[in-house]
């Protein structure tokens, strides 16, 4: 048994084996082989090479076939490498001078490539290593005679274990198997993090190696509330955990009674809760925990999936799917918010510095007719329920301007094509960019709500990358110059009579809900899971105590003091929840 | 045999790496001559795209190409014009 711990991102408790989402990156052992056995080594490394180089070609096919032509380069680029005459020559000599394995020669000259490579400044080169990793893999398959497997079946309720997680690795996975997820990297904040919450098991992230010490089906216990990972426990901590599962899942169907229950203050103040959703199975996660609609549809995954930007079709079913299960509630669509660098085979890529870069609202609007594409879909699904369109990353009114002129065009392509829609359509701005926040009067102008993105707007605020160990810290949500800005935010929605939610983490963490209640605050919008929490806690305040709190909290120097004030709150309001999380 | 050499810049704005290398060691495959190019004083076999992307050459950035052989003047002549201008035409802002 080993108990490893990490940053738990999704609290509630699991018992499941281990899955891992990539093979085992490790080298392979030093084997020394006999003199005479040197030409049968190097002949079994030779057929490997030729075996590679045609199951690369196979694919290639495939690849210029289903038109990929990003994929099918790579492709090209492995093969160059295993044809490459001084591969073979290099590999060769360290079989017959060092009468090492075929496997080893194999991993030392090529992990030699890729450190060669990987020291290269360049960001662009040093992707390029982990290209050699992919040929090594695929050789070492090979001579160990496993057949392909890339995507063997999942057995039944796995945890997953990985490096981390892409947005497009989570886009294929099985979720209806997925129990749990443990990470190497990653935050509070990161990918992993925010898939699990929303999916409503836990996570632990950033434990530094775990993809190391587990193997596929090693027995694991993930805590997520304390961020511990339990490998291969024993009889003892295994009957206690089980115990423990049962009392927290007690408290889950405590917190399920207030599903029908409105979410307001104990002084009568009425909030609006709407839940956040990326994947079509999550929207039945937010009715069963009583969200009044949907203020956050991010459509990213249907982006990233197949690597081809969907149709017009595709996203209009999945729009209208929404709107008309939330009936006469709303669902609030933001546009495509990825930035260039996260589109697979777009071909643009290159940007040293892609979160300053062409993202977002930026990105659509460079993409007239992706943009458009997207808009006509939602136009197409407005008339089956309440829908909304929300543009991520707004930093000046005109990009507002522009993105309404699109929408016009969209209606002009679709009254061509005799299709109805809802032409007073609403349009409304995340505020997630400071300079957004301050200029929220010129933006009132252009649009109908905001949504504040807390998680960028912190980090555009703060200058801190949050994925960045090294600087994490700095990631404070409580920074006085982040609550200023959103007290700000939220003077200018009363003062111009602009509706004004929350649909960022923040909203989403039981200690910061009373504070934003007492700045104003009506609309929260939060991941599905969080719903009866979050209502929990906003029926054991009162607006009045919110109000004080807001003020006094306002009033902090330091973040940590802030951050201090919030907790102590929570606890006296509803302690079961902080002793619980 | 004939021997020639040219200094040439780099003219592509992702610099020398997958793609660009492969097309160099699929066009001096067409000829018999060796070829080499230089980044001072690092040097890389032109038919290997392992050692070419070792150079780590940046756009805008000197190279020399060396080729020894029967048809050293044309692999030379061919090799430069992909350096000068061909993997712009060819790849565009594609990687």
């Amino acid at each position: 048994m080993e108990v490893r711990r990490g940053i738990g991102v999704s609290a509630g408790i699991v018992i499941a084996p281990a899955r891992l989402l990539e093979k085992s990156k490790m080298a392979p052992m030093k084997r020394l082989i006999e003199s005479g056995s040197v030409e049968g080594e190097i002949k079994r490394f030779r057929d490997a090479v030729t075996s590679a180089i045609s199951e690369l070609e196979a694919l290639r096919a495939q690849a210029s076939e289903t038109m990929k032509p990003e994929y099918a380069a790579i492709l090209d680029f492995h093969s160059a490498i295993l044809k490459d005459p001084s591969f073979d020559k290099e590999v060769g000599q360290k079989i017959r001078f060092n009468k090492v394995s075929a496997e080893y020669a194999v991993s030392r000259v090529l992990r030699r490539y890729a450190r060669s490579i990987s020291s290269a400044s360049d960001e662009l080169f040093r992707q390029r290593s982990s290209d050699i990793f992919e040929i090594e893999q695929r050789l070492l398959r090979i001579l160990s005679h496993e057949p392909l497997s890339e995507d063997e079946p999942i057995p039944d309720k796995v945890i997953f274990v990985g490096h981390d997680l892409a947005p497009a690795q989570v886009a294929s996975l099985d979720k209806s198997k997925v129990v749990g997820f443990v990470t190497d990297y990653g935050g509070k904040t990161s990918h992993a993090a925010i898939v699990a919450r929303a999916m409503g098991i836990p996570a632990v992230v950033g434990l530094g190696n775990i993809t190391q010490d587990v193997s596929n089906g090693d027995m694991l216990i993930i805590d997520g509330s304390k961020g511990l990972v339990i490998i291969d426990p024993d009889e003892r901590t295994l009957e206690r955990y089980k115990l423990l599962k049962q009392s927290y899942e007690q408290f889950e169907r405590q917190l399920l009674l207030l599903r029908n229950m409105p979410p307001e203050t104990l002084d009568g103040f009425r909030v609006q809760l709407l839940a956040n959703i990326e994947f079509q199975d999550e929207l039945s996660i937010a009715l069963k925990n009583g969200a009044e609609g949907i203020g956050l549809y991010r459509t990213e995954f249907l982006f990233l999936r197949e690597g081809l930007s969907p149709d017009e079709e595709e996203q209009y079913y999945a729009y209208r799917n929404a709107a008309v299960l939330m009936g006469d509630q709303p669902v609030v669509i933001r546009t495509l918010d990825l930035g260039a660098d996260k589109m697979p085979f777009d071909g643009s890529i290159g940007e040293d510095n892609p979160f300053l870069g062409c993202r977002s609202i930026r990105y659509t609007l460079s993409r007239p007719e992706l943009f458009k594409t997207q808009l006509r879909a939602i136009l197409r699904a407005s008339p089956y329920g309440n829908v909304k369109i929300m543009l991520p990353m707004v930093t000046t009114v005109e990009e507002v301007q522009r993105a309404k002129a699109f929408v016009e065009d969209a209606m002009e392509e679709l009254r061509e094509r005799s299709l109805p829609f809802n032409p007073e359509i609403e349009i409304g701005v995340m505020i997630e960019v400071p300079s957004a926040a301050l200029t929220a009067d010129i933006l009132a102008t252009e649009a109908k709500f905001f949504s504040i993105g807390t998680n960028d707007l912190i980090q555009y605020t703060l200058a801190v990358d949050r994925g960045n160990q090294a600087v994490a810290s700095l990631y404070q949500s409580a920074h006085p110059a982040v609550l200023r800005l959103l007290s700000h935010i939220l003077e200018v929605g009363r003062k111009h009579s602009i509706p004004v939610a929350m649909c960022g983490e923040m909203g989403a963490d039981v200690a910061y809900v009373p504070f934003l209640l007492g700045l104003g605050l009506e609309t929260l919008s939060i991941s599905p899971q969080h719903l009866l929490e979050i209502k929990k806690v906003i029926r054991s305040t009162t607006l009045r105590e919110a109000g004080e709190l807001a003020q006094r909290v306002l009033s902090c120097k330091e973040a940590s003091e802030a951050e201090n004030i919030l907790r102590e709150k929570v606890r006296s309001l509803v302690p079961q929840l902080v002793q619980s999380f | 045999m004939g021997k020639e050499s040219r200094v040439v810049r780099l003219n592509y704005e992702f610099g020398l790496h997958a793609r660009p290398a492969a097309k160099i060691v699929e066009i001096v495959s067409c000829f018999k001559s060796e070829v080499c190019i230089e980044k001072g004083k690092q040097q890389a076999r032109a038919r290997s795209v392992i050692e070419l992307l070792a150079l780590a050459a940046q756009n805008g950035e000197r190279l020399r190409i060396f080729a020894e052989g029967e048809d050293a003047e044309s692999a030379v002549e061919a090799v430069a014009s992909l350096f000068e201008h061909g993997f712009q035409e060819m790849f565009g802002r594609n990687l």
